[in-house]
C-alpha cells in the first residue's frame, strides 16, 4: 500500500470516527413548529430592551429571496437608504441603516409584505451585567454562572418555552418579553392570564426582560413565551387540563415545556409527556416540596428533568423532595435567610404587580428551563442540551437530593466550547489539516500554519484563561461562532454560514496567494472539523433543517470543505514544485 | 367530605394551605381565610386528584368552606 493511500485512509479514518464516536443526534429544536411560531421565532428579542438599543439604526429581515428592487422600495418608504447587512446574509435579506425617526420607521415597515421582521438594531453587548437595578439582589443567578453567560451574548432567541402553570401575564418586566398569546384548558377562563402569581414568576425567572433598566433579569431573556394556563386561580389543575396544556404546548412548537407543578401519578399526563419527548421537546419539572423522600410527579418520570432546589448557601432547600427522579438541582430559595428567595416581577392580586421573593422547587425548575432555552438558542440539539446540563452540573456522581448536581450554565455554555467539546474540535481541525496538506506531500510551514487556523476555527482558543480574554471570552469558541458575540447566535446556525461557502470564498481569494494559502486552507479544513463534529454529536443544528436533514447537509458541507482544503494543498505542492 | 384538623400556612411558591388531620396531613386549593392560620378548623370540600402549585406530596382537597372550631 502506497503512502498516499494510506494517508487518504487515514483522512477517511478520522472523518468516520468523528460519527462512530460522536454521541447520536437528537431531534433539531421544534422541527413540528407551526408557521405562526416559526414566525414568532424570527421576532426581535425584545423591541430592543434587552440590549441597548442603537437610537436611529433600524435592521430588517426582507422575505427570502428579496432582492436589490425590493430594498429600494422599502427605502423609498422610508425616504433613507439601508444596506444589506453582509454577502453572506443576502440568502436571509437581511438589510440595516440609519433612520431619523426610529418609531415612524418601525411602524412604517412593520406589516409591510416584504418585511419579515423589523427591529431596531440592538447591540448584543461588548458584555457585561445588565442593568437591572435589583440584579444583585438575584443571588440566583449569580449562582448558576449568568455572569459568565451574559458574556456570551446567548439569551435562548427563537427559543419557545410554554410555561404550563396558572398563566402569564404581561406585567411591568416582561413588558419587553416576547409572549404569545397562549391558551387556557381550566374551564371558566377564557385567556391564558395569569390569575394566581404563579406562572407569572415562574415566567420571569425564564425570562423577565434583562437589561433594561427596569426591575430584575432572567435567564433566557430572548425566549419566547407561550403562556399555557392548567391551573386555576387556586393553583390546582386536574389531570385532563394539565394533559390538554401539554399536548397543546407541543402543537404549539414549544421547545421546552415548564412544569413547576406536581401531585401524584397521571397516566394521562405521562403519556402527552412522551408525546413531547417524541417531539424533541424538552421536558422540566419540578421534584416536589414535601422536604421529604419521594419525588412527585412528573418530575419522577424518565422522560422529564427532575429539578430540586437549592438555597443561598447551596445546600438542599429543606422542603425540596428528595429520591429517585431528582436529576438536577437549582436555585430554588430559602427564605430562612434574608433575601434568600428568587426575586421576579409578579402580579399582586389588585390589578398591579409586585417584585415577590418565592421559594419552592416551583422555582427552581425555571432556571434549567432557562438555562435549556440558553443552549438551544446557541443551536445545540435537543439531546445534546440535556446531557450538557446534566453532565455540567456541580455534583460529584448523582445523588438523591441533588441528582447530578447543581445546575452550572456557565460550565454548560463552556463545554460547547471549552475543554470539553473544544478540546476534541481543537484537536481534529489540527488533525484533519496535517493529514490533508500531508496527502498533497506540502511543506512542514505549510502543514503548521494550516493546522494552527485548522484548529483555531474548529476548537477556539478554549485553553486562555477566562481571565485573560475578558471581554473577549468569545474567542475561547470556536472561530466559526467568534460572530455570535456581535449578531447572535442565530447567524452562526444559518444553514449558508454552516456550509462550504465561506470557505470556498476564502479558497478562492486568499487561496489564490501562497503567503495565504495556509489560512484559507486552515479555515476550510476547521470548517470541516467544526461540521463533521456537529453532525456526530449535535452540538450545533442548522436553523431551519430538520433532523436528519440538519444532519447531512453538516455532513456533506463538512466533507466539501475537507474537499476545498485538499485542492488548496494541492494548489500549494504545485507552486513548490514550480518553485524548485 | 368534611376535615378537621390545624391549619398551616406554609411560605412555598405564593403560599399553600395545608391541614394537619389525625389521619395525615391533607393540601388545601381554594379560599382559606388567612387569619385562621395555626386554628383549628373544619374544611368542607372534596376530595381530589390531580396537581398543584403546593407539591406537598399529600393527598389534595378542593376547598368549599373552612370555619375555626370553636375555642381553638
Amino acid at each position: 500500500m502506497g503512502r498516499t493511500t494510506m494517508r487518504w485512509l487515514a483522512l477517511v479514518g478520522t472523518v468516520g470516527a468523528v460519527f462512530a464516536f460522536g454521541p447520536t443526534r437528537g431531534l433539531t429544536p421544534s422541527d413540528h413548529a407551526p408557521a405562526d411560531v416559526r414566525e414568532a421565532r424570527a421576532r426581535p428579542v425584545a423591541d430592543g430592551v434587552q440590549s441597548d438599543a442603537i437610537p436611529g439604526n433600524l435592521v430588517v429581515d426582507l422575505v427570502d429571496g428579496s432582492g436589490d428592487a425590493d430594498l429600494a422600495a422599502l427605502e423609498r418608504i422610508l425616504g433613507h437608504d439601508l444596506d444589506w447587512v453582509h454577502e453572506l446574509a443576502r440568502d436571509e435579506a437581511l438589510a440595516s441603516g440609519p433612520v431619523p425617526d426610529l418609531a415612524a420607521a418601525l411602524s412604517a415597515l412593520h406589516a409591510h409584505p416584504l418585511v419579515e421582521v423589523v427591529e431596531p438594531e440592538i447591540m448584543m453587548e461588548a458584555y457585561g451585567r445588565p442593568n437591572d437595578p435589583m440584579l444583585d439582589k438575584q443571588w440566583n443567578l449569580v449562582d448558576i454562572g449568568m455572569d459568565q453567560v451574559w458574556t456570551t451574548g446567548a439569551t435562548g432567541r427563537g427559543v419557545v418555552v410554554a410555561v404550563v402553570d396558572t398563566g402569564v401575564t404581561k406585567v411591568q418586566d416582561l413588558e419587553g418579553t416576547h409572549l404569545l398569546k397562549g391558551a387556557s384548558f381550566v374551564p371558566g377562563t377564557s385567556t391564558a392570564a395569569d390569575d394566581q402569581g404563579h406562572g407569572t414568576h415562574v415566567a420571569g425567572t425564564i425570562a423577565q426582560t434583562t437589561n433594561n433598566g427596569v426591575g430584575v433579569a432572567g435567564v433566557a431573556p430572548g425566549a419566547t413565551i407561550l403562556p399555557v394556563k392548567v391551573l386555576s386561580g387556586a393553583g390546582f389543575g386536574s389531570s385532563a387540563w394539565i394533559a390538554a396544556g401539554i399536548d397543546y404546548a407541543v402543537d404549539e412548537g414549544a421547545d421546552v415545556i415548564n412544569l413547576s407543578l406536581g401531585g401524584g401519578y397521571s397516566s394521562i399526563i405521562h403519556n402527552a409527556i412522551k408525546k413531547a419527548r417524541d417531539h424533541g421537546v424538552i421536558v422540566v419539572a419540578a421534584a416536589g416540596n414535601s422536604g421529604r423522600s419521594g419525588v412527585g410527579y412528573p418530575g419522577a418520570l424518565e422522560e422529564t428533568i427532575g429539578v430540586a432546589a437549592t438555597g443561598p448557601s447551596g445546600e438542599r432547600a429543606p422542603y425540596s423532595s428528595w429520591g429517585k427522579g431528582v436529576d438536577i438541582a437549582a436555585p430554588g430559595g430559602d427564605k430562612r435567610t434574608a433575601g434568600g428567595g428568587i426575586l421576579q416581577d409578579t402580579i399582586d392580586g389588585k390589578g398591579g404587580h409586585v417584585y415577590a421573593e418565592f421559594q419552592g422547587t416551583s422555582m427552581a425548575t425555571p432556571h434549567v428551563v432557562g438555562a435549556a432555552a440558553v443552549l438551544l438558542g446557541t443551536g445545540m440539539a435537543p439531546d445534546a442540551v440535556e446531557r450538557t446540563l446534566l453532565e455540567t452540573a456541580r455534583g460529584e456522581g448523582w445523588d438523591e437530593k441533588l441528582g447530578h448536581g447543581r445546575l452550572d450554565l456557565a460550565t454548560a455554555m463552556g463545554a460547547r466550547s471549552g475543554l470539553g467539546m473544544g478540546k476534541f474540535r481543537f484537536l481534529l481541525g489540527a488533525v484533519l489539516a496535517l493529514l490533508v496538506a500531508q496527502l498533497a506531500s506540502t511543506r512542514g510551514s505549510y502543514q503548521l500554519a494550516s493546522a494552527t487556523v485548522s484548529a483555531t476555527v474548529a476548537g477556539g482558543l478554549f485553553f486562555v484563561p477566562a481571565w485573560l480574554l475578558g471581554a473577549a471570552g468569545f474567542l475561547s469558541s470556536p472561530a466559526l461562532e467568534w460572530p455570535a458575540a456581535f449578531i447572535g447566535f442565530g447567524f452562526v446556525t444559518f444553514p449558508l454560514w454552516l456550509s462550504v461557502l465561506l470557505p470556498s470564498a476564502v479558497g478562492f481569494t486568499l487561496g489564490a496567494f501562497r503567503g495565504t494559502r495556509p489560512i484559507a486552507a486552515g479555515l476550510a479544513t476547521g470548517s470541516g472539523a467544526y461540521l463533521l463534529h456537529a453532525a456526530a454529536t449535535g452540538a450545533v443544528a442548522p436553523s431551519w433543517l430538520p433532523g436528519t436533514v440538519g444532519t447531512a447537509w453538516l455532513a456533506v458541507n463538512g466533507i466539501l470543505c475537507l474537499l476545498v482544503a485538499l485542492g488548496l494543498a494541492g494548489a500549494q505542492k504545485l507552486d513548490e514544485q514550480e518553485l524548485r | 367530605m368534611t376535615w378537621r384538623g390545624r391549619l398551616e400556612r406554609r411560605d412555598l411558591g405564593t403560599g399553600v394551605w395545608v391541614l394537619h388531620t389525625t389521619d395525615g396531613t391533607v393540601a388545601l386549593y381554594g379560599d382559606v381565610p388567612g387569619e385562621l392560620d395555626g386554628k383549628a378548623v373544619v374544611v368542607t370540600g372534596k376530595a381530589v386528584d390531580g396537581m398543584g402549585i403546593g407539591m406537598t406530596g399529600d393527598a389534595m382537597v378542593q376547598v368549599d368552606q373552612v370555619k375555626p372550631v370553636e375555642g381553638s
